[in-house]
């Protein structure tokens, strides 16, 4: 192979996907090597980097971990037990309002019912004395002019005449 | 195709995958030493997902999480894969499930302790480099914290577990549940956009 490398047959041989002539080609072309190694030198920095900061962390101990984990499920962030709070509130509180509001309905009830009641009775007692002075006799009086045929027009008329004398001799 | 990267004949020999070296244990004796396996492996899941997550408390949070889940479930662990394999899974999981919800919980400011690309400067120790060496190496470790902070989920994670943790395809394809293909898939794409970046630096 005597063309250089390209760019994706690089980034192959890199990830370890090249054919063994793109490697020998790569092993021994200064330039290819250079874009090799630019590359490598980036990621090995960096991954140095890397593995030099985690070794440098403490490392707990399985007690710490689980103690820590068992604390961490424990305490709850402080919106989540807000969350839940409210939401218990709002459970309990239903069935008291519901509760309290129903006593409070019925005694509404009761009492728009006695008013009710109230207004009826007047009203019946009103008719009641309007049936009772709208009478042409009274009510004993009337069986008996239920017996007589046309009784109450004939009584009616009588009436009529005797008030007309009645008024006239006075 | 090879399976070898020129890169892993340049970079250390990193410690190894799964086996403890100095015992050589397999990995279910290995995890009967919880305290031990948490000495090991802590480093490399907090760093990864460090890399991952880009927050400080949340990578401590998950890191923390990720021991915790592995010690509770650790009699399932059957020892089919490596326990840094395992213990990556875990990790991983746990880091999928925090980008979930914080895509749900988008309203919330959920990256408070999150690092800067400066303050990771703050974490290179001063080795006696003089100051323009530092400038660069600076540079250099920002360019790829940036690099990868623009690459898919997907991307970053096997670009971190192949380029920091130094995982095999197939030890990435276990613990992504992707394909050995996917993998290669996902590594070429990181490989060319980190690539772009680093080209960039002066």
């Amino acid at each position: 192979m005597s063309e250089h490398l390209s760019h994706d047959q690089i980034t192959k041989w890199i990830a370890g996907q090249s054919t063994a002539e793109e490697e020998q080609h790569g092993l021994e072309c200064p330039e290819c090597s250079a874009a090799l190694n630019r590359f490598r030198e980036s990621v090995l920095t960096f991954r140095f980097a890397m593995k030099d900061w985690s070794e440098r962390e403490i490392v707990p101990r399985l007690d710490e971990t689980s103690g820590g984990l068992l604390r961490r499920h424990r305490s709850q962030p402080p919106l989540r037990w807000a969350l839940v709070t409210m939401m218990a509130a709002l459970l309990m509180g239903i069935p008291i309002y519901e509760h309290m509001r129903k006593p409070a309905t019925l005694t509404e009830s009761v009492t728009n019912f006695q008013a009710e009641n109230a207004v009826n009775d007047d009203v019946r007692l009103m008719e009641e004395v309007n049936t009772h002075l709208s009478r042409p006799l009274p009510l004993p009086m009337e069986r008996v002019m239920a017996l007589l045929p046309n009784g109450v027009e004939q009584l009616g008329l009588a009436q009529g005449a005797e008030g007309t004398e009645g008024k006239e001799i006075r | 195709m090879t399976e070898t990267s020129p890169l892993n004949k340049c970079m250390e020999p990193t410690t190894t995958f799964g086996f403890i070296a100095s015992g050589m244990e397999t990995p279910l004796t290995e995890i009967q030493d919880f305290d031990r396996v948490m000495q090991v492996y802590w480093p490399r899941v907090l760093r990864f997902v460090m890399a991952s997550v880009r927050d400080r408390d949340v990578a401590e949070t998950l890191t923390q999480d990720c021991f915790w889940n592995a010690y509770k479930y650790r009699n399932s662990f059957r020892g089919d894969s490596s326990l840094n394999t395992w213990l990556m899974q875990i990790a991983l999981n746990g880091v999928r499930k925090f980008v979930r919800n914080r895509r749900l919980q988008f309203w919330r400011q959920v990256q408070r302790s999150a690092v800067d690309s400066s303050v990771m400067s703050n974490w290179l120790p001063d080795h006696g480099i003089s100051p323009e060496a530092r400038t660069l190496v600076d540079e250099q470790v920002r360019t790829v914290w940036n690099a990868t902070r623009n690459l898919s989920g997907r991307q970053r994670t096997v670009f971190l577990l192949r380029f920091m943790e130094d995982m095999n395809i197939f030890e990435i394809a276990q613990t992504t549940g992707l394909t050995e293909n996917a993998v290669n898939v996902h590594l070429f794409r990181a490989v060319r956009a980190v690539r772009k970046s680093i080209e960039e630096l002066p």
